[in-house]
């Protein structure tokens, strides 16, 4: 054993630790397999319901021949992908301009996007409802796209990227002969890509867990997951069984998506901790 | 297309027996334009940031082919003239020709350079064969013959074989081939270097500016290169502007600037180890006496300053260190060995003194030795003005 693993207790002990933290944290998540899964209708599973022998699919069946569940998760995906998508493009075109370009008022225009940041997202529920509504917009997927197709904090985190890079690679582009689209799009874009890997992650992970907006902008039309499992809470009771059957599927893209871009995920909660 | 004959590089063998750069037979060298080159002229460029000024009033023309090298220490503008040829700025005032056509205010891309950066630039997310293609095929030239071109580039500088990796996947030397690669592939009128030898090691670098040297020499290409190393500067010029302050203080032959600098300035930047500056006054008529601890050398000069007061400048190589008896003595500070001998730092009165001592068995600090100041070998300065007199 190595000086640097220390003593087999200490490691023990570290061991020890971090399973216990792993089994607080994906105890919620089994729990509500299990409940969903289960045949009864508490939310606390009793000892047989820990059985696979007693599971049921049936809670999940019900999802989709009782409610338009599918219509749901596709609403929520659509918004999802879409806002991401366009999370990308303007982002980095933003970030791009902030970072590279010269123009007159950057600085103001900069400092009005970091202003953002700074309201609460609460005070723009009334006007935000008033305008889409005065669009014509509401219970539509416009609703659900065009007002998060841009975050500031992603064109914070494209711009302070992209300054951190040197200009050497960008210069030789040009000198090679590329016009500015293709440095932008073939050069630029993927030297962003760990930013934008990380920016991607953020948005779809907040646009699909998205409840406030979605429930304020949207009726039937194009109700979106987090909001229809809401529905599931009564005046008098909770259809837990049910609700957490769809929480579960509700789960699996995000757990897809994490399992995907592991990397890109850590590399982005790390990222400016360390001078690289 | 025609091709140009690359007389190769020859096998070596590193001391480890692994085997280093360019184990190639003749290979030929792809010329896509012809190999048009161009004379660089500057006329009166100036170039400040704000209100710093970079560069002042440069005036200087690099010839058809030359191998031109603009050398300074660290912030004296060398690395702005580059890109002001190269399009990257722009200058505040005067104008940049190019065989006599005006360029200052040309595109980038319509100024057919290349340039190889210090970094080395490379597009980390393409292949090697992707990233030495890339200028031709922002030419629009055929795949096919992109894919020639490529292969006989990576080939002549021994590249053949990493073809399909990234540039991450690579050492350092060989990036720095790629990044040449990538320059030379299409020909252009100008090649830019900037410091593109100060990444690697200090073998490689050896290895690498024989190899620039031999590529000049096949390509013919102006080629305007900047690094603050003076001995790669004097090792691969045609020609050298010795730059400080945004200033050309001289430009010339290697050996003109090394054996007649102009000022205290290029004196002191040119050699290794750097000349020894020893306050003297001039107390008679055309004559220079320094004076330190009641011993003085006496050199003949036709000018002399109007305070008398003057700086004589000698190389340490010129400073003959002897254990015989000698009209000087110093007690030894410092020893470097070199194997064939050892730069020895000596303290002189007040002064300290560098010299160059034969004896191959080793001086021993606080040995006192004796040495003679060549007085041919003296060059005397204005001390107010740096100028050499």
């Amino acid at each position: 054993m190595s000086e640097r693993e220390g003593s087999p207790v200490k490691t023990a002990l570290v061991w020890i630790g971090l399973a216990v933290v792993l089994l607080l944290m994906i105890l919620p998540f089994v729990w509500m397999f299990v409940v969903g899964l289960s045949p009864n209708s508490s939310w606390t599973p009793s000892l047989a319901d820990w059985s696979p022998a007693n599971w049921t699919l049936r809670n999940f069946a019900d999802l989709f021949s009782a409610l338009p569940f599918s219509a749901y998760f596709a609403n929520s995906m659509i918004a999802a992908v879409v806002v991401t998508i366009a999370n990308i493009v303007f982002c980095f075109l933003v970030g791009y301009a902030f970072a590279r370009r010269s123009f007159p008022f950057k600085k103001t225009t900069f400092f009005s996007v970091l202003a953002v940041l700074m309201v609460p997202p609460y005070v723009l529920i009334i006007p935000l409802f008033i305008l889409i509504n005065n669009l014509g917009w509401y219970d539509t997927y416009l609703a659900l796209i065009v007002p998060f197709a841009v975050n500031p904090l992603g064109i914070v985190l494209v711009r302070q990227y992209l300054r951190s890079l040197p200009r050497d690679v960008e210069q030789a582009a040009e000198i090679d002969g590329a016009g500015p689209l293709r440095i932008i799009f073939r050069i630029v874009m993927p030297l962003c890509r760990p930013a934008l890997a990380v920016l991607a992650i953020q948005i779809f992970w907040l646009n699909w867990n998205s409840f406030l907006f979605p429930f304020i902008l949207t009726d039937q039309n194009v109700r979106t997951l987090p909001v229809a499992l809401a529905m599931f809470r009564g005046y008098q009771a909770v259809d837990w069984p049910h609700l957490f059957a769809a929480a579960s599927l509700a789960t699996v893209p995000l757990v897809v998506l994490f399992l995907f871009f592991q990397k890109q995920i850590i590399s982005g909660l790390t990222a400016g901790a360390v001078k690289g | 297309m025609t091709y140009l004959l690359h007389s190769v590089i020859p096998q070596r063998l590193c001391a480890t027996g692994t085997c280093l750069f360019f184990p190639y037979d003749p290979v030929l060298l792809p010329t896509i334009d012809g190999g048009k080159m161009a004379e660089v002229r500057f006329q009166q460029i100036s170039k400040s940031f704000g209100e710093v000024p970079v560069i002042d009033s440069l005036d200087l023309t690099i010839a058809d082919g030359e191998f031109f090298t603009f050398v300074g220490p660290s912030g004296c503008g060398k690395s702005t003239i580059l890109n002001l040829i190269a399009g990257l700025e722009l200058p505040s005032a005067g104008a940049i020709f190019f065989d006599g056509d005006e360029i200052t205010n040309v595109t980038v891309r319509k100024r057919d350079v290349a340039m190889v950066f210090q970094s080395y630039a490379l597009y980390p997310h393409l292949s090697v064969a992707d990233n030495i293609g890339f200028p031709l095929k922002m030419k629009k030239i055929p795949k096919d013959q992109i894919k020639t071109e490529v292969a006989k580039t990576a080939e002549s500088l021994g590249l053949g074989d990493y073809l399909q990796r990234r540039p991450r996947e690579l050492s350092g030397g060989q990036r720095q081939r790629v990044a040449l690669a990538r320059a030379i592939i299409r020909r252009p009128r100008v090649f830019l270097m900037d410091e593109p030898l100060s990444n690697l090691d200090a073998k490689l670098r050896i290895e690498m500016r024989a190899e620039l040297k031999r590529l000049h020499r096949q390509l013919k290409i102006t080629t305007i290169y900047v690094t603050h190393d003076q001995s790669e500067a004097m090792g691969l010029s045609e020609r050298i502007a010795v730059l400080h302050d945004g200033v050309v203080q001289q430009c010339g032959t290697p050996d003109e600037v090394y054996a007649r600098p102009k000022n205290r300035f290029v004196a002191g930047f040119l050699g290794s180890p750097p000349m020894n500056f020893l306050p003297g006054k001039i107390d008679r008529k055309n004559q220079a006496e320094v004076v330190v601890n009641d011993q003085s050398i006496t050199i003949p000069t036709n000018s002399q300053p109007a305070s008398g007061e003057v700086v004589l400048g000698i190389r340490p190589e010129d400073v003959v260190i002897s254990t015989a008896d000698g009209h000087l003595t110093g007690e030894v500070q410092t020893v470097e060995f070199v194997g064939s001998g050892s730069w020895v730092e000596l303290r002189w009165g007040e002064m300290g003194l560098k010299g160059f001592s034969a004896r191959l068995t080793p001086v021993q600090p606080g040995e006192r030795l004796s040495f003679t100041i060549p007085a041919e070998k003296c060059y005397l300065f204005n001390k107010t003005t740096g100028d050499r007199l």
